[in-house]
């Protein structure tokens, strides 16, 4: 296939995903038929800010793992890989710790956290990208232990609450889809325009300052960005693993490494992924819920090894 | 065009440079040995820009090359070092391209590729190149980049006899076309036959420099390598007794 | 001399020890205990075992699902009534010599039933028959009057994420008790997530609201805006209705009145 005919495939797929996602649910229904009142208002106020929530966070999330993985020159980095998510979630809890039952208070916990764990990352910022992606694994493993522990101190009743933020829930983004949709267009415009310097950062940190790049001031950028790209989407939606690790490879295997198309297909393919996981997530079990980020994985994983097969194989 | 005053460069507590004094001219090319941790590596680097001098000033057309932006750097110096990172699966087209900047014509990088043999590749992922045809990617990468002084991080590495006769021909043909170039060299033999000027490093911070002719002598050689050499066709050969 | 007083002191409790010495490590379990007459026993709780007012005093050694064994053998029990024999500490009392008992009732009637059962483990055999007894009429007469037609319910567990009671476990039976139809009964599970979507589509006519520390105005508020202004918003206190203990019949009794008045 040639790139243009793929790009047309993608967006056939996209246009078909979305389809998908409005009409699954509780009851399967067709989103351009006559609709009951109930029916039109689960269909446009329930299913669809749902589904531009996860094509938002979905999108943000792979942004940040494209951008974790060349930073890091590592590609098993993700947006949780510098304890973000951690942090965030340690806030979430803190927040549930001195206020049971406040969702509110929780995102604001959530969001602080995250911000702090940026903040933390940042004073290790200049060491090398293995140390700083070891000072990130550490930070994680203390941020789980700050968890840990809040957990152990909060009331049995708040587990529930505090176990449900963590897996991960797109129903209930405190932030505003006009703000998520911001970021999410901002995050993709800032890496585009940043995209030459990220291809030949690729190479290696060295070959990329002798190209002209200049490399600490990258860094610094694209720390801060995906650091602050990450703690919006775990703001708004948990800490959906897997969409951040695994979108990046899976849009390079498709559209070669290069940024440009890569990261647009990223913002939007991580989107498509967790906009259909989600959809799934209400209807297998409906109508009960699953948590989304174990379709992710469902989904995603099969689809990437075969795409991983086919291309070494 | 490249001038070093007074320069020193340290590695952790070890000075590999102490007070060099030389300069880089354009039509020449330049050797640098040394044993093994001697600084070779860092001393490109230096010149480069990428890394800080400890002492001194490294001036690259008169200016201090840390106060100029990566770019102006990047416009007169291309560096060729160590293979570049392969695990995100660029293509050899892709990385060319990179080294090339935008704009630039199709019909060049096919030309550098094909120099190197390895225009056949252009389509292939980096990653699943031999080291061989990886370094001939580099090399065409090299001479995608017109600058005026290139520096070369054992440019022979990983070549077979055939590739390291074209690349140290290919030398000699830029600096006559008035290129500047420096490169680290582990083989005697080759720094003699492309040099016109050597540095030497003995890894304690000194520095010897000079013209190649004078100063890669059977004595001199044997003292920084700690390697009795024997001198065969008046000086012209160098080689040590491999078999005691 | 001074050695022997000190031996005496230390076998004084055990001395008394016609009686048992009880550590109660659920809520519901402290409730049975005092209810049945064998608070004076109990001497030692875990976390929301604040009912009666006296069990407030109780020294803690954990919590309903973890329970720590060195501080509660410093108490010298000789039986633990628990929630589940798999609960972390659980297996190290049992290998000290303490005698475990395990009450997690499933139906309501159940819950009689360990009443009665704790009562002959404790020795309070004949006051825990008369609970038992007296609890067992009220809800005959409560099950005699239950309406033909029962409103279809909601049960907020959680407002975020969005939980509920499936048709498995305890509280499903309490909800069937308290002359309530759970919509989501079809669930083969104990507490299920559900989308508002669902809701919707099961046309629950009344939401049940824990209180608690909840805000119930809000929750009011959030489910007219999804279910229209005729949804009713009734309030229990889960202390009453979600424990397997003697107060279960009031919670029901609550419950009964509350979603009858609402389906009114």
């Amino acid at each position: 296939m040639t790139g243009m005919q793929r790009l047309l495939a993608s967006l056939l797929l996209l246009a078909v995903i979305v389809y998908l996602s409005l009409a699954m649910g509780d009851v399967w229904m067709q989103p351009f038929a006559k609709l009951s009142d109930t029916d039109a208002t689960i269909l446009w106020d329930l299913r669809l800010p749902r589904l531009l929530t996860a094509l938002a966070v979905g999108g943000m999330l792979a942004l940040a793992g494209a951008w974790f993985q060349v930073l890091l020159g590592n590609p098993l980095a993700e947006p949780y890989v510098l304890g973000v998510a951690g942090s965030s979630a340690a806030g979430a809890v803190l927040a549930l710790f001195l206020v049971p039952d406040s969702a509110w208070l929780m995102s604001a916990g959530a969001f602080a956290g995250a911000w702090l764990g940026i903040v933390v990352v940042m004073f290790f910022a200049p060491l090398g990208r293995g140390s700083l992606l070891l000072a990130g694994v550490v930070l994680a493993a203390f941020w789980s232990a700050v968890i840990a522990l809040l957990m152990a101190l909060l009331p049995s009743r708040s587990l529930v609450l505090a176990f449900g933020w963590m897996l991960g829930d797109l129903s209930r983004s405190p932030l505003p889809l006009w703000l998520l949709w911001l970021v999410w267009g901002g995050a993709l415009a800032a890496g585009l325009w940043l995209s030459r310097s990220l291809d030949r950062l690729l190479l290696g940190e060295k070959h990329a300052a002798a190209l002209g790049v200049n490399v600490p001031q990258l860094r610094q950028r694209l720390l801060w960005l995906a650091s602050a790209v990450t703690a919006v989407a775990v703001t708004a939606a948990g800490t959906i693993g897997f969409v951040g690790l695994v979108v990046p490879h899976l849009m390079r295997l498709l559209f070669g490494s290069l940024h440009r198309p890569m990261l647009i297909a990223s913002a939007i393919g991580g989107g498509a992924l967790l906009m259909f996981a989600d959809a799934l997530s209400r209807t297998v079990a409906a109508p009960a819920e699953l948590p989304v980020g174990v379709l992710t994985a469902m989904v995603g994983v099969p689809l990437f090894l075969w795409l991983l097969v086919r291309r070494d194989g | 065009m490249l001038r070093f005053e007074h320069v020193s460069l340290c590695r952790g507590e070890r000075e590999l440079l102490r007070h060099a004094e030389f300069a880089i001219a354009p039509g020449r090319v330049t050797a640098i040995l040394g044993p093994n941790g001697a600084g070779k590596s860092s001393l490109l680097l230096a010149m480069a820009g990428l890394l800080p001098a400890s002492g001194g000033h490294v001036l690259l057309q008169d200016r201090p090359v840390e106060e100029l932006s990566r770019m102006e750097v990047a416009a007169t110096i291309a560096w060729q070092g160590e293979l570049p990172a392969a695990e995100f699966g660029l293509t050899v087209r892709q990385r060319l391209e990179l080294a090339a900047g935008d704009g630039e014509s199709l019909p060049r990088l096919q030309q550098a590729a094909a120099r190197m043999e390895v225009g056949h590749l252009l389509d292939r992922d980096l990653a699943r190149l031999s080291s061989g045809e990886r370094q001939r990617v580099e090399l065409a990468a090299i001479m995608l980049r017109d600058c005026p002084l290139w520096l070369l991080d054992e440019p022979t590495a990983h070549l077979d006899l055939k590739h390291q006769t074209l690349l140290l021909r290919m030398l000699r043909q830029e600096a006559a076309a008035g290129r500047a170039v420096v490169t680290v060299l582990h083989d005697l033999q080759q720094a003699m036959a492309v040099a016109d000027e050597v540095i030497l490093l003995d890894g304690k911070g000194g520095v010897e420099t000079g013209e190649a002719g004078g100063l890669l002598t059977a004595e001199r050689l044997s003292r920084l390598f700690q390697v009795e050499l024997m001198s065969f066709a008046e000086g012209q050969l160098l080689l040590p007794d491999y078999r005691t | 001399m001074k050695r022997i007083i000190f031996l005496f002191v230390l076998l004084l409790p055990l001395h008394g020890l016609a009686a048992e010495r009880i550590l109660a490590l659920s809520p519901h379990a402290c409730e049975i205990l005092y209810a049945i007459g064998a608070g004076s026993e109990a001497v030692g709780a875990v976390d929301y075992c604040d009912y009666p007012e006296t069990a407030k005093r109780l020294p803690r050694v954990g919590t309903y699902d973890r329970i720590h064994a060195e501080a509660a053998m410093a108490l010298h029990p000789t039986m633990a009534v628990a929630l589940n024999d798999r609960t972390p500490g659980i297996a190290a009392l049992r290998r000290l010599g303490v005698r475990i008992v395990i009450s997690r009732p499933e139906t309501v009637r159940g819950v009689f039933d360990d009443i009665e059962r704790l009562g002959r483990l404790t020795g309070h055999a004949a006051a825990a028959a008369k609970l038992a007894d007296s609890l067992r009429g009220r809800l005959k007469q409560l099950e005699a009057d239950r309406p033909a037609l029962p409103p279809k319910v909601f049960y907020e567990l959680w407002p975020e994420p969005l939980m509920t009671l499936g048709g498995k476990g305890f509280m499903q039976d309490v909800l069937v008790e308290a002359g309530a139809r759970n919509v989501f009964a079809g669930l083969p599970m104990e507490n299920a997530r559900v989308s508002i979507e669902s809701v919707m589509r099961a046309q629950p006519s009344i939401i049940i609201v824990p209180a608690g520390t909840r805000d119930v105005e809000a929750r009011r508020q959030f489910w007219r805006h999804w279910l229209g202004d005729g949804i009713r918003i009734v309030t229990v206190d889960p202390d009453l209705l979600q424990r397997p203990g003697p107060r279960l019949v009031d919670g029901i009794v609550q419950l009964r009145r509350a979603v009858a008045g609402a389906a009114k």
